[in-house]
């Protein structure tokens, strides 16, 4: 027998008793709408722990630490983050300098230092390899990165760092300048033109009576704002490792502070941050760093963990939804069986007529999975409006709601993917063929005999 | 082309055993237009349970063109009656929600003819028929007699070796049944097909060549009329 005609038989069947069928895809359309509704919302949970997460940080990043609260774990020294370097899939490792001596940091800029600019080491001011600011991922938008002839004190900016030096003779909010576009949409120029000015970094001494230590910037490049980054990105600066060191080394000096450890003590790092090639690979990084007995910290360890979480979730989610599919599935097998009883004469019939076996179970199990497609497509075409109305309502009702860049994020209950459209058609097609899969069986055994019988 | 030997056939009614055939030796030729007369009781309707392969023999054999139907399983029961048997109903079974010509063409699909080609074969028996003017008419828009005839093409769609028919008039006012009786015998005969027809109607039999008259599972006559007038009886 052709399939062609199988499927007309079984089409014309379910066109028969269109009652019937359509009650029966009713409870089809509701089971299947309940598990991709439910499905969706999972996947509306993940979706929402990724983009937290992005916003938090750099997806490919890693941050080693090691703030000397334990006596067993190694210090993290240059010999370890050269052997990080060497790992496979490692695009950087660098250390961020901290320092325990050094205090706020003022630079002042402008015609004869008028303006002040306030920030830390290890924040504000980040300090690492030379040669990895490049690899990082600090994206210029104007100048250089630094070279190997650059002088000490080389620094790059970030892009809202001239605006961040402001008056402190004046009174806010006329001590400085906003960086944004006023009502007018013109942005005013800042007190301090980096390229230009003189800027002269002073740490500010700790003691009362300390001595401050003075050293003469150059700026000759700004990275883009990124918060995936840091601050820095934002209003600081970075710069080569080595000028921080010189400069505790001097402010240690002039201030006679006493240094615990000898002179020639290797120096260790509280912080360093390793830059992976792909997010596939962190978790491999992470391990073999964990192997050399370091705590690592990563947006995608978070990342993991949550999912986790939500595949839980997502599965009690859709061992609810299942629970209305199975109640359909059972009223599939009804239907069938009824389809079935009623139609014994003339199952016999065809089977006089020389219908083979195979063809009439076939037919019953076209039908009853035609039921399960039936409900499963307009099912999934619910469900798309049902979430459709869930995120609209979401959102009107929850207000606009912000990330960390300040864009408006849309607030989404429910997502469905392609994935999970096709997904829900042939999961509902499949349980329909399962539900008629015991009926066609009786049918098949159904008497030639019966197409004989007056009855 | 049918050769029955030895065939008997027990029912199981509760406890009791009812022989509803007892050693049935039969034996029809090509072409050969044969009714099986009997009571309501007799026996005939399994008889031709037997024959069509309907139904399992308790003993003996139903062998037709050579092979034994009564130890075929059911898929090669199928492809058999696809190519070799068609079938005429009392009540004529037709699917109600088929027009005639799919009706007709319905045996066809099974075999995997093509929906045009079947159809026009249909469509040429019904003609022939002088159902053309209700080819795609409903079986409930029919009467019973142009039903019945549709129930014949479909018979005879297949081209089959042997059919087999169940009280074809059973449901016919006494007209129709002559009509359609006088159009069994000639297309048959013209088709050169052998024909196996069961009745309770003595009269009936009559117009057939050969009768096989059954009484309590047995054949108690077996007439077979070579030309007109000349009767050779078989008592068994």
């Amino acid at each position: 027998m052709r399939i062609s005609d199988l499927l007309k038989l079984s089409a014309d069947n379910l066109k028969r008793r269109k009652g019937r069928t359509i009650l029966t895809v009713l409870g089809v359309i509701i089971g299947t709408c309940s598990i991709v509704m439910m499905m969706s919302i999972g996947e509306a949970i993940t979706k929402s722990n990724e983009d937290m997460i992005a916003s938090m940080g750099d997806l490919t990043q890693i941050t080693v630490y090691n703030w000397n609260d334990s006596p067993d774990q190694e210090p993290i020294t240059d010999k370890v983050i050269a052997q990080i370097q060497a790992m496979e899939n490692v695009k950087v490792a660098t250390p961020i300098y901290q320092s325990q001596y050094l205090n706020t940091i003022i630079i002042n800029g402008g015609s004869s230092g008028k303006y002040e600019w306030n920030g830390w080491v290890g924040d504000s001011i980040v300090g690492m390899y030379r040669e990895a600011i490049d690899d990082y991922g600090y994206e210029l938008i104007d100048g250089r990165y630094l070279n190997d002839s650059d002088k000490a004190f080389t620094v790059i900016a970030g892009e809202k760092a001239a605006y961040e030096f402001y008056n402190p003779k004046r009174q806010w909010p006329h001590n400085r300048v906003d960086p944004y576009p006023d009502e007018n949409g013109v942005v005013k120029d800042p007190f301090v033109d980096l390229s230009k000015d003189k800027l002269v970094l002073k740490v500010q001494p700790m003691e009362e009576n300390g001595k401050a230590v003075e050293r003469t910037l150059k700026v000759v490049g700004t990275v883009k704002e990124d918060w995936n980054k840091g601050y820095e990105t934002y209003a600081g600066f970075i710069m080569d490792m080595e000028d921080l060191i010189e400069l505790e080394e001097e402010y240690i000096k002039v201030n006679k502070i006493r240094v615990t450890g000898g002179k020639n003590k290797e120096r260790t790092y509280n912080r360093a941050v390793v830059k992976v090639t792909d997010m596939k690979y962190v978790e491999d990084v992470i391990a073999a760093i964990e192997e050399m007995g370091y705590n690592t910290s990563s947006p995608t360890s978070w990342l993991d963990e949550m999912e986790k979480q939500t595949q839980t979730i997502q599965l009690i989610l859709a061992g609810l939804g299942s629970i209305s599919l199975l109640v359909a599935a059972i009223s599939i097998a009804n239907t069938m069986t009824m389809a079935i009883y009623e139609r014994r004469r003339e199952i016999g019939i065809m089977k006089v007529l020389g219908c083979e076996i195979k063809n009439i179970r076939a037919m019953f199990l076209m039908e009853s999975a035609g039921i399960g497609f039936l409900g499963g497509v307009v099912g999934v075409g619910i469900s798309y409006l049902l979430s459709f109305v869930l995120n609209h309502v979401a959102t009107s009702m929850m207000g606009p709601s912000y990330d960390m860049n300040g864009e408006i994020m849309k607030t989404y209950i429910s997502i469905i993917p392609v994935w999970l459209a096709f997904a829900g058609v042939a999961f509902s097609s499949f349980i329909g063929m399962l539900s008629g899969y015991v009926p066609a069986n009786k049918a098949v055994k159904i008497s030639a005999l019966t197409a004989i019988k007056n009855d | 082309m049918i050769k029955v030997k030895n065939l008997r056939k027990v029912y199981k009614v509760g406890n009791e055993k009812v022989v509803a055939l007892d050693n049935i030796n039969l034996e029809i030729e090509k072409g050969e237009f044969c009714c099986i007369v009997g009571t309501s009781g007799s026996g005939k309707s399994t008889l031709l349970n037997q024959l069509a392969g309907l139904e399992k023999p308790t003993k003996g054999s139903v062998v037709i063109k050579g092979e034994n139907v009564s130890k075929m399983n059911e898929k090669k029961l199928a492809v058999f009656r696809q190519n070799n048997i068609g079938f005429i109903f009392q009540s004529y079974n037709l699917m109600p929600t088929m027009t005639a010509v799919e009706n007709v063409a319905f045996p066809l699909m099974f075999k995997g003819v093509k929906k045009a080609v079947r159809e026009k074969k249909a469509r040429a028996i019904l003609k022939e028929m002088q159902l053309k003017d209700r080819m795609n008419h409903k079986p409930t828009e029919l009467s019973g007699g142009q039903q019945q005839r549709v129930g014949i093409a479909r018979a005879f769609v297949g081209e089959p070796a042997v059919i087999f028919a169940d009280e074809p008039t059973g449901n016919l006012d006494s007209r129709t049944t002559e009509q359609v009786m006088d159009m069994l015998m000639e297309i048959s005969e013209k088709n050169n097909i052998t024909f196996v027809m069961v009745t309770h109607d003595p009269e009936l039999a009559k117009k057939a060549k050969r009768v096989v008259t059954l009484v309590d599972g047995k054949i108690i006559h077996d007439t077979k009329q070579e030309s007109e007038g000349n009767i050779d009886e078989q008592k068994q």
